[in-house]
């Protein structure tokens, strides 16, 4: 394959994109490896230098009888390269090879408009090659343009179905929001044994959004395996296996994971979480204070501590995370929820009202809100408030005995015998209805 | 301990006013009471292996010092080849603070599972009967007078094989004979336990003994006393068949309503409780519109044990219900015709949240005159251990302080509750006969404790009654006494069969701090209402229901 200007000619090589190294007889060229490309998306757009991009695709027909621009480049004579450039485009301004240069130069100085600008009057002039796509995707990447970027590397594949092309598609692909599109891309590839880990770490994540559990499971099990010291292909895989039911996996590669990279808060977090979920308090606590103290700031830690120490019937310490959760701004309804929870238990009504107001506004609908809201207006003797609330809460779940119950309770404190009785015939039928394996009332 | 009434003239006490801090010292092995109590093997695969351990404190030879029974299990190896080689154990109380075990002199070594043990004069001869529920078998000993009992259970009409959990005896059609309720728990066939699903075998996540969840309840039973010591089931007839067969555990008669009649709350697992609301020898289950059916929110609770209590002293019997670990006990305080979940407005809900508590009782262990609370804890599922749930096998008993009404305060390992143990039944009564209340307790897989009261009273002073019916039941069960002292009234009730599978001293204790005694009132079960006119402090006072106005 050859990703020099104007060349139409495709020749499959085992690297993709870019011809073999050793063919170009460069020992910097081993840096320029694809795989040495494949990172984690949120990694890759600050780790890899832009000129080692320009390079390898300007090779290697771009670059005949271009070496000393090339040499200018590489040596960071961005000036000099540019006076050159321009001499050459007053000779011909049409030049497609010394657009791409220009755009190249610009690009390397960090004026991504220009460059853009540049490429954009080749592409209109139906002169464009792979690489001066494969330029304007990257430089739409730097500006966070994620579909116009994946839009460029598309049309780069007119070129070129190397797997460094298909992967930079899939991420931007991904980062776009497009899922369907990432999954297209990769999965031809990711049958291909040369498929990188990122490969399959994309597809596995896409694959996840789209509700195929299983599938992403197995990519990110694949994407571990070619890869097996990169953190976050652990940690997502680790995810992927918790969401799939799979705690005891999720907890082991969470561990490995912090093997890798022992300050990854949210590794911690969720080992937390699982660890709590497989009945391993002590420790799903260590690891939950380690992530605060790590990172602090992770949306929700406070509220997993809070209701934490809840279910252990801790409430000061609860009231203390859940508060903290909340003073950060949070607008997490549960958190509001279950500190209303335990300050109406803790007889304080008024703040207790605030909160699950504010849950309720925050996340309308839910039941066991407006049931507690019940509850404390009923405690605070406001049953019209009572009855509005437990109102709201039979519309949320009709078939809920609770909240029969608590209607039942309203409507008694209302002096509404009759009313009240029936709710709780309701209710208890409700409840043993939902009794299962006990024969029905 | 049936003598004659003490007319003394009224005592102004003169006593500290400071609190002194509570204390028990545990003393069974001492004491001569050496008991194992064993419940199936290790693990518990079967909920039978969970359920039983009942204690009853009662004076089987009248001879003034409380006896106790314990109540012992069985494994299931040697149920199913119908094989016992364990038995309950009755110990009778010498007088110098040691027992004997009297078990095989008695006849009273039980069934082939029991449960617990309530007692009662159920043909009013002047002898504790003895009422043991059980798995396969319930049994109905017959105190002989002699120091002995007679198995009755044939002719008595309590032949239903159904398991039974709670019992307790009271007078609800007032004839003067004492009838009985028994809370059944589930159908369980140890022939062919149900196989292990994971929805109803299993505890966050972990394999544990499968139900209630998911086996079929069983109804309770209402037996009538017809007099000789038969009974007849009148189940149906009374109303107490509601059509929902929960899972019953506790259950004990008590005149919530305080209309002079004698209604019946039960306990339920992972059910509503019961309030059978007695409407003249009819009952009409009113649990939910009275607001004891479940906890606050409206969840259905874990029923085991239950304690009844003036808590607040206003005069009205409110309610403790024990219930399943990361749940509350709850306290239901009574407000007349409802009553109001109050546990943690009390301190008892954050408390008790991580115990899974089973027996319970209100008592005045420290004489103030307020009613403070002891919980039996221990949970159901060994496999609890392996896991950190925040919770173990074996728990610590808590013992909650009534700070005047206001609040119950957890005092119990500054009292000497200390170790932790997997107890089940918990009784109160004063063994000692020194007017503070001591505690019997039955530890699952381990030996049972008797706590000997050694709070020091600074002064404070109690009086007793022991009361004997005449045109009332002999036991006087159902009787409330109502002492006013200091400007509030104490009220207390003579009952048969409360806590957890258990029975406390039927005689009734008051600490009386260190105000006068304005005044003693009765009403027995008759109806009758009688105000003493003379009563002595610091001892039990023997009253007799007189026969006339």
């Amino acid at each position: 394959m050859d990703w020099g200007v104007g060349a139409r000619k495709e020749e499959p090589t085992r690297r993709g994109n870019c011809r073999e190294p050793a063919e170009r007889g460069s020992g910097r060229a081993s840096r320029l490896q694809p795989s040495r490309l494949v990172l984690p998306p949120r990694i890759t757009r600050r780790t890899v230098p832009f000129l080692l991009l320009i390079t390898i695709c300007a090779t290697p027909a771009l670059l005949r009888g271009q070496g000393e621009i090339r040499q200018l480049v590489e040596t960071g004579r961005l000036l000099e390269a540019k006076e050159l450039v321009r001499q050459r485009l007053e000779e011909d301004s049409s030049s497609s090879e010394w657009l791409y240069w220009r755009a190249a130069i610009a690009f390397a100085s960090g004026d991504l408009d220009e460059a853009e600008r540049t490429l954009q009057q080749v592409v209109r002039n139906q002169a464009a090659s792979g690489a001066h796509l494969l330029l304007l995707g990257e430089i739409h990447d730097r500006k966070q343009q994620w579909k116009e970027a994946a839009g460029a590397y598309r049309r780069a594949l007119a070129f070129s179905h190397g797997s460094d092309l298909l992967i930079r598609l899939a991420r931007s692909e991904f980062r776009a929001g497009n899922p369907p599109a990432v999954i297209e891309t990769l999965r031809p590839l990711a049958e291909s044994p040369q498929a990188t880990g990122e490969a399959h770490f994309l597809l596995a994540l896409s694959l996840g959004r789209q509700g195929d559990l299983k599938q992403s499971v197995a990519h990110l099990s694949k994407a571990v395996e070619k890869q097996p010291d990169v953190a976050s292909y652990r940690f997502q895989y680790a995810l992927a296996l918790g969401e799939n039911g799979q705690l005891e996996g999720a907890v082991k590669e969470l561990r490995r994971t912090l093997v890798l990279e022992p300050d990854l808060a949210m590794a911690h977090f969720f080992l937390g979480q699982i660890l709590h979920n497989l009945n391993r308090r002590d420790d799903a606590l260590a690891a939950l204070q380690r992530a605060e103290r790590l990172q602090p700031g992770i949306p929700q830690l406070a509220f997993s501590l809070g209701l934490f120490y809840k279910l252990q019937g801790d409430y000061d310490q609860a009231i203390k995370k859940l508060e903290s959760e909340i003073d950060s701004g949070s607008d997490h309804p549960p958190a509001h929820f279950h500190l209303a929870e335990i300050l109406f238990r803790r007889n304080q009504i008024r703040r207790s009202q605030e909160l699950i107001k504010r849950a309720i506004a925050l996340q309308p609908g839910m039941a066991d809100y407006h049931l507690l809201a019940t509850e404390i207006a009923l405690a605070a003797d406001q049953l019209g408030e009572a009855e509005e609330q437990v109102r709201a809460a039979i519309g949320s779940d009709p078939n809920s005995g609770r909240a029969h119950y608590l209607r039942g309770r309203v409507l008694q404190a209302m002096g509404r015998s009759q009313e009240a009785g029936s709710a709780f015939k309701l209710s208890r039928k409700l409840m043993d209805g939902r009794r299962e394996g006990a024969p029905a009332p | 301990m049936k003598k004659a009434l003490l007319l003394l003239s009224l005592s102004v006490v003169q006593a500290s006013s400071e609190s002194g801090s509570i204390e028990f010292r545990e003393g069974a092995a001492a004491a001569g009471i050496e008991f194992h109590f064993v419940s199936g093997s290790p693990g518990k695969p079967f909920i039978i292996e969970s359920i039983s351990g009942g204690v009853a404190l009662l004076d089987y030879d009248n001879d003034g010092w409380l006896d106790i029974y314990l109540v012992n299990g069985n494994t299931v190896d040697e149920f199913l080849n119908k094989e016992r080689s364990v038995r309950n154990a009755l110990y009778r109380n010498q007088g110098d603070g040691t027992f004997l075990d009297v078990t095989l002199q008695a006849g009273v070594p039980g069934g082939p599972w029991d449960m617990g043990a309530v007692a009662a004069d159920v043909d009013n001869d002047g002898y504790q009967d003895l009422f043991l529920t059980g798995f396969d078998r319930n049994t109905l000993f017959r105190n002989n007078g002699d120091g002995s009992f007679s198995d009755i259970t044939a002719s008595s009409g309590l032949t239903d094989k159904r398991w039974a959990a709670g019992a307790a005896f009271g007078d609800y059609d007032e004839d003067g004979l004492l009838d009985l309720y028994v809370a059944r728990y589930v159908e369980f066939d140890p022939h062919h336990p149900p196989p292990p699903t994971p929805k109803f075998c299993s505890y966050r996540g972990i394999s544990v003994q499968c139900g209630p969840r998911g086996m079929p309840g069983a109804e309770d039973s209402l037996y009538k006393n017809l007099g000789g010591g038969r009974f007849r089931d009148v189940s149906r007839e009374a109303g107490i068949l509601t059509g929902s067969t929960y899972y019953g555990l506790g259950c004990i008669w008590f005149d919530y309503d305080d209309d002079g009649d004698q209604d019946i709350f039960v306990a339920n697992d992972s059910c509503p409780n019961f309030l059978f609301r007695n409407e003249k020898g009819r009952f009409v289950e009113v649990a939910m519109e009275s607001g004891v059916a479940l906890g606050e929110n409206g969840n259905e609770q874990d029923g085991m044990g239950i304690a009844v209590g003036d808590v607040n002293r206003d005069g009205r019997l409110d309610l403790v219900q024990t219930n399943f670990s990361e749940d509350n006990n709850t306290l239901y305080v009574n407000r007349g015709s409802f009553f109001t979940d109050s546990s943690y407005r009390w301190g008892l809900g954050e408390t008790t949240w991580q115990y899974l508590g089973w027996g319970t009782f209100f008592f005045d262990a420290d004489l103030d005159g307020w009613l403070d609370l002891f919980i039996a804890n221990g949970h159901v599922y060994p496999q609890v251990d392996d896991y950190q749930l925040g919770m173990s096998l074996r728990q610590r008993d808590l013992l909650f302080r009534n700070e005047e009404g206001r609040r119950l305060v957890e005092v119990g390992r500054k009292a000497g509750l200390t170790t932790l143990q997997n107890t089940r039944g918990a009784a109160v009564g004063d063994l000692d006969n020194d007017g503070k209340p001591d505690m019997v307790v039955n530890h699952m897989d381990s030996s049972a404790a008797l706590y000997w009261n050694h709070t020091p009273t600074g002064g404070r002073h109690w009086i007793g009654f022991e009361l004997t019916g005449s045109v009332s039941n002999r036991d006087a069960v159902g009787a409330r006494v109502t002492v006013s002292a200091g400007g509030l009234q104490q009220v207390a009730v003579v009952r048969s069969g409360s806590s957890y599978l258990s029975h406390n001293d039927q005689r009734l204790l008051f600490g009386t701090g260190n105000h006068k005694i304005e005044e003693v009132v009765i009403r027995w079960p008759s109806g009758m209402i009688q105000t003493l006119k003379d009563w002595k402090l610091d001892t039990y006072n023997q009253v007799t229901e007189p026969r006339g106005p």
